[in-house]
Parts: structure tokens; C-alpha cells; sequence
């Protein structure tokens, strides 16, 4: 392709461009300047955005949607033992308690560690049948957590040596005050 | 760094002038500065054309705040580059190649968006003063005729004639040889002078 010397339309239409150029003003000027002044920084702190930020949140929600699956898995597997704990309330607690009992988490037998004692090869005990439940005298074996940590909490208020009796007559009103809040002292 | 092992091709550094060499130490030292985050260093180095890249921005839109925008984001791809940079090669033609290529995306917009104006019908500004409706209408055909126009040509063209580059500095802005870049730029011209012709006859 032979190239003629166009030098004259280029200055025609370089004046056309010229006239219709837009030159920055004073303040205009002084703006983009300040504004590449802050690229480095911006630029580095948007390489920090771009990856760091979303590996460090799609880490955080890797570790949530793991905690969340072990979670309902254990909930899955102690199904069974909520129900069996829930049949085992002796009638003479109040519907409230059986509510809170139902609702909270069970502390005994924990049944992910026998499951996987199972799977492991060995023998896991029989749970304990409804009639055997019913028929102990002792209190359920079940507590919900909240419960738990209530009754430790009042046993650390009272002096340990408290538990063997009172030392005098007049002060068995007081003991058997101070010892009808522990668990299986319920009358 | 990088940037400062990298061989000079700097046309001033074979020419051995002590002002010309002077120029590229500078030059690669700001480099170096402003990749290690110097603000300073950054703006020292791109406010010589900063003028020229808002000529560039602003020819592809109408507003002078999408132009001081389209600099900012010109500037911001030129950093991110700026290790690709050779100091002592044109840095003009190295900001100003990345500025027209923002154009060329700010031009299609801004094409779109006078089609669409078009088609709504707004009314025109009545307190324009008739200079200033003249001359946005002229900048407005230039657009026009610039945006109809193939990509590359678009680009040689406001390289060439609104940055004013030499045909090695084109061909260096737009990776071809000097001899593409002629011809690129004798095209474009011609197809401009075919849709601009009358302005030039009124000239």
C-alpha cells in the first residue's frame, strides 16, 4: 500500500482537533495531581481488597459452615437419646421443666462417643429401657445445661462440710434450707 | 528492582546527551520510588501529561468530571504497569496509549448515551451561548466520527492527533512497527476527513 504524504489533511484536521480540545483548568490540575498522589496507596490497598479480604472471609465461612454441619451431625445422632431423656422426667417435675429439659441438651451419655466407639469395633451398652428408668427412684440421669451450671453454682455457695449435717440441732432448719436446692435433694 | 535492571532502549541514552541521560536517571528513579508507594514520586512523574490525558479523556466525553474520572482511572492502570515501564522509553506514549484505550471504552458509552438522548428528544439547553452550543456540537461530530470508526483507528487517531505523537511513539503505544502505524493513521485520517470534510471546507 503506497502512502501519499497526508501531512496537509493531518494539519487540517489536527487544527479541528485543537480547536475542539478541552485543557484542565488550574484546579482541575491540581485534583488529578492530588489524585495520583493517592494511586500508590489506593492501588496497593485494592491488591489487599481483591485478596485478602475474600480469603479471609471465605475462610471464616468455611470454618462457620463446618462448625454448622458437626453441629446438626451430633444433633442427628443424639436424637434418639433427647427422646429416651425426655420419656425418662418423673412425673413430679413441673411442665416448665420438662419443656427446658426437652429443649436443652442432654449431658450424659453423649451419643456421638458411643456411636464412635461402634464404629470402632466396640461393644456399646444397652441403653436403659423406659420401664428401668421409671421404676429407679433416683432422679433422671438428664440435665439441662443451664440447669447444670445453676446447681454448681448454688453447691459452691454453701460450705462443703455443710453436706454432712448440722452440728447442732437448732441448725438443722438452716441445713435443710441450704440442702433443698442441690440436685437429687429435691423434697 | 525490576525497573532498574531493565536495558534502557531509551533513544536519548544511545544519543549519550549528559541532559538526556540526566532525564532518564530521574525518570527511573521516580519509577522505582513510586513502585515502593511514594505518592509523590507518582504524581511527579505523570503531572507533565497530565494535560494531555485529560485531552484525551475529555475528547471521549462530554463532562469534565468523567474526564478528571477517566484520568484517575488512566493513572491507576498506568501503576499497575508501571513495572512494565522502561524508563528512558516515552512514557508519553506509554500513558498515553493506556488513556486512548480508556477513550475508546468511554467513547462507546458515551455513544450509546447520545443515541439514547436522541431518541428521548431532550430539549437543548436554552441559556447556552451559541459559541458554546457551536463548539459542543463540532466536538460532538468529532465523537461521532471517531467512534463509527475501527478500534485501531480509533486509537491512532486521538494518539496522533489530539497527543500528537510521533509515528514511532505510536507504534510503540499500540505494539506495531513504525510502518503499521503510518499506514493506521493515513487511514484513519482519511476516513475522518470524509465524515469531517465540510467542517474542514467551512475552516
Amino acid at each position: 500500500m503506497k502512502i501519499q504524504d497526508d501531512s496537509n489533511e493531518q494539519c487540517g484536521l489536527g487544527g479541528l482537533f485543537d480547536q475542539t480540545a478541552e485543557a484542565p483548568s488550574g484546579p482541575e490540575l491540581t485534583r488529578l495531581a492530588a489524585r495520583a498522589e493517592d494511586i500508590p496507596t489506593r492501588v496497593d490497598n485494592g491488591f489487599a481488597r481483591k485478596w485478602w479480604l475474600p480469603l479471609s472471609v471465605s475462610a471464616v465461612a468455611a470454618a462457620a459452615a463446618l462448625g454448622f454441619w458437626l453441629v446438626e451431625f451430633r444433633r442427628e445422632g443424639r436424637g434418639v437419646d433427647v427422646a429416651v431423656a425426655a420419656r425418662a422426667v418423673p412425673p413430679h417435675l413441673t411442665a416448665d421443666r420438662v419443656d427446658s429439659v426437652q429443649g436443652a441438651p442432654a449431658l450424659t451419655g453423649s451419643s456421638a462417643l458411643p456411636s464412635a466407639l461402634a464404629e470402632e469395633g466396640f461393644e456399646e451398652e444397652e441403653p436403659a429401657s423406659d420401664v428401668s428408668l421409671e421404676a429407679s427412684d433416683a432422679e433422671p440421669g438428664v440435665l439441662a445445661m443451664s440447669e447444670f451450671f445453676e446447681d454448681t453454682d448454688g453447691l459452691r455457695a454453701f460450705n462443703a462440710e455443710d453436706l454432712f449435717g448440722p452440728a447442732l440441732d437448732s441448725d438443722v432448719d438452716v441445713w435443710m434450707l441450704a440442702t433443698n436446692d442441690l440436685p437429687g435433694e429435691k423434697r | 528492582m525490576q525497573v532498574m535492571t531493565a536495558p534502557f532502549r531509551s533513544l536519548a541514552f544511545s544519543d549519550g546527551d549528559p541532559d538526556a541521560l540526566e532525564l532518564v536517571s530521574v525518570e527511573a528513579e521516580l519509577v522505582s520510588r513510586s513502585l515502593r508507594g511514594e505518592g509523590r514520586a507518582f504524581s511527579a512523574l505523570v503531572s507533565p501529561h497530565l494535560p494531555l490525558l485529560y485531552r484525551i479523556a475529555h475528547r471521549a466525553c462530554r463532562s469534565s468530571a468523567l474526564a478528571e474520572d477517566a484520568v484517575q482511572e488512566t493513572l491507576t492502570i498506568a501503576f499497575r504497569k508501571l513495572a512494565r515501564y522502561e524508563p528512558g522509553t516515552s512514557l508519553k506514549a506509554f500513558l498515553g496509549a493506556i488513556a486512548a484505550r480508556q477513550a475508546l471504552t468511554l467513547l462507546r458509552s458515551e455513544h450509546r448515551r447520545q443515541l439514547r438522548e436522541e431518541k428521548s428528544s431532550a430539549p437543548v439547553d436554552a441559556v447556552t451561548p451559541v459559541e458554546e452550543l457551536t463548539a459542543r456540537r463540532l466536538a460532538e461530530r468529532i465523537r461521532t466520527a471517531l467512534s463509527d470508526m475501527p478500534k485501531k483507528r480509533q486509537e491512532v487517531a486521538l494518539l496522533r492527533l489530539d497527543a500528537q505523537m510521533s509515528y514511532l511513539e505510536i507504534a510503540e503505544a499500540t505494539g506495531t512497527t513504525e510502518g503499521s502505524a503510518r499506514v493506521l493513521v493515513h487511514l484513519a485520517v482519511k476516513e475522518l476527513r470524509q465524515k469531517l470534510g465540510d467542517l474542514l471546507v467551512d475552516e
